[in-house]
């Protein structure tokens, strides 16, 4: 899967599931914690989503809030975690 | 040593003299940081220093102690828990003793038996609840591998006790002054600028915050229901003294910190003008928002998630807001005040959840206002609990805001006073819009006439030498 593809199945997820299908402005660097489109209740969900999707090999340390900062970072979160 | 006092400015100006001049070295530096700190703290208490440096110095070594532990797990977790219990326990100890004991006592008057004797009154230290989570979560970090353990103990004992926040806050992590301390990087000039502003803006909205607590005082300590105007007037002035007293603080702590060329992250950001109760939580006291939400709620919701059950976020919410209640205040009121937060942010989650639209809607135009509205509503009940001294009071001026106890007969002064707190309320906002917001108060034609303005107003209206509400907790 190529970081494109990875960031544009999060970016319809994170669209769809908090922000009723509405992605218009929604780029790699938007904050999603900050701007509040990720609020605290979405955090695991979110990472919930990407392990499971991406079949991701979370450690414990590595599941925090700081790894959903934007779309970049998720993908780059993906990228490390993948499961080889 | 308040803020607020001469005593502050001397010490602080003695201070920046030594800090300056004749601390050379970082190492110098660190030391003048943690004496000047200690003797910060004597001011309000001698007795209390060697608690405060105790908890700092435990957890270095604990940190420590788990960084040479590194490989292993089950070392790493028991050095943690012992931080946590320690932590906790003191906390516990100081803060809720007197409030379980008093509890203890109610239920035993209730049923009929005699109180034991030759309990002691503990006293509070002063800012407590601050220092305790601020050290804790060092070696949370630690334990959690996002923070390396720092070999030196001067770099902690001076972040710890740091006194810009070390009475009221901001919780600041050690990853966010930790580098700082290690780094030295001198400020660009317009930091130092921003601070003196800062220090004045501060003093500013403190005066404006005493003003507003006169009117407060009267209305909680009034005998019998308010009247609508009463009501309405005495808890608009609480929300607008709370702002005033707890972001004014703030703003000095992270002005001082500038002074000396560390930068502390915000701790308001318009809280009032906050489109949801879920939004207000990550615009007032941001420090101890995400401090609980790291803290105290994720790790809650990491444990279903690594065990791959389905998560329960509206109870692990629940449980952090009772807490967070509980951290403002040892009293049966601040329990409440969580519960009716916990229960406001849980329908906050779910009809965002149910109407995804409802958070889209509320951007712009009308609905926003409208969102705004109900906010800050709601705001000023859980406010009402939070300052009323019993829940009969609570429950006199919840009542009198909604017409319980009649209109009232409105004087001439009573509007007046009215307009002059919705006045308060409006400038302390609009001074920090100005402050965080716009760049108006970068300019010299603008930042000397208001700096005059804002420090003469603290010195003709301010109390003098008043106490910060959140020295409390």
């Amino acid at each position: 899967m190529t970081d494109q593809e990875i960031l544009q199945e999060v970016r319809t997820y994170i669209a769809n599931t908090f922000l009723d299908g509405d992605s218009k402005g929604l780029d790699e660097n938007t904050p999603l914690l900050q701007t509040g489109i990720v609020d605290s209740m979405g955090i695991m969900e979110l990472l919930s989503f990407i392990r499971d999707r991406f079949s991701l090999d979370l450690p414990e340390e590595e599941v925090r809030p700081e790894n959903l900062e934007n779309l970049k970072v998720i993908v780059a979160l993906v990228n490390r975690f993948k499961k080889s | 040593m308040l803020f607020n006092s001469t005593l502050f400015i001397v010490f602080l100006l003695v201070f920046l003299g030594i800090y300056t001049f004749v601390a050379r070295t970082r190492d110098q530096k660190l030391i003048a940081i943690t004496v000047g700190s200690c003797i910060f703290y004597a001011g309000w208490d001698y007795r209390f220093v060697p608690l405060l440096l105790g908890t700092a110095v435990l957890d270095f070594f604990l940190a420590h102690e788990m960084e040479k532990q590194r490989e292993n797990r089950v070392a790493r977790k028991r050095l943690l828990v012992l931080s946590i219990v320690l932590n906790l326990g003191v906390l516990f100890f100081f803060k809720y003793t007197n409030f379980f004991l008093d509890s203890a006592y109610g239920l035993m008057d209730l049923f009929g038996m005699t109180r034991p004797t030759g309990f002691l009154e503990i006293a509070l230290p002063v800012g407590i609840s601050f220092y305790t989570f601020q050290s804790m979560s060092y070696t949370v970090d630690v334990y959690r591998g996002t923070l390396r353990a720092r070999e030196r103990p001067l770099e902690f004992l001076a972040g710890v006790s740091f006194f810009p926040h070390l009475v009221a806050g901001p919780i600041i992590r050690a990853s966010v002054l930790l580098p700082q301390f290690e780094a030295f990087a001198p400020l660009p000039w317009a930091a130092y600028r921003r601070g003196v502003m800062l220090i004045a803006i501060g003093l500013f909205n403190k005066a404006i915050a005493d003003m507003l607590g006169v009117v407060v005082d009267e209305m909680y300590a009034g005998q019998g229901p308010p009247t609508l105007l009463a009501a309405w007037t005495g808890t608009l002035a609480f929300a607008g003294q709370l702002y005033g007293d707890f972001c004014g603080y703030t703003d000095i702590a992270i002005g001082v910190a500038l002074l000396l060329g560390f930068e502390i992250p915000p701790n308001f950001d318009l809280p009032y003008l906050s489109t949801s109760p879920i939004e207000v939580w990550t615009r007032w006291h941001i420090s101890l928002s995400t401090w609980l939400r790291d803290y105290v709620y994720l790790p809650q919701m990491k444990r279903d998630f690594l065990a791959k059950r389905k998560p329960r976020p509206y109870r692990a919410l629940f449980i952090t807001i009772i807490l967070a209640g509980l951290w403002h205040g040892a009293s049966w009121t601040f329990v409440a005040w969580g519960l009716v937060q916990g229960t406001i942010l849980n329908a906050n989650h779910w009809l965002f959840k149910r109407y995804p639209k409802l958070k889209r809607t509320i951007v712009s135009g009308w609905p926003k206002l409208l969102a705004i509205g109900i906010t800050f509503y709601l705001w000023l009940l859980g406010g009402i609990m939070f300052r009323a001294p019993s829940f009969g009071r609570t429950l006199e001026v919840a009542k009198g805001m909604h017409l319980g106890n009649g209109l009232g007969a409105p004087t001439y002064s009573n509007l007046l006073t009215f307009g002059l707190v919705v006045l308060g309320l409006v400038t302390g906002h609009f001074v920090s819009w100005l402050s965080n917001r716009s760049t108006s108060f970068q300019t010299s034609k603008v930042f000397w006439p208001a700096l005059f303005l804002f420090t003469t107003f603290a010195m003709c209206f301010g109390g003098v030498s008043s106490s910060f509400v959140y020295f409390a907790f």
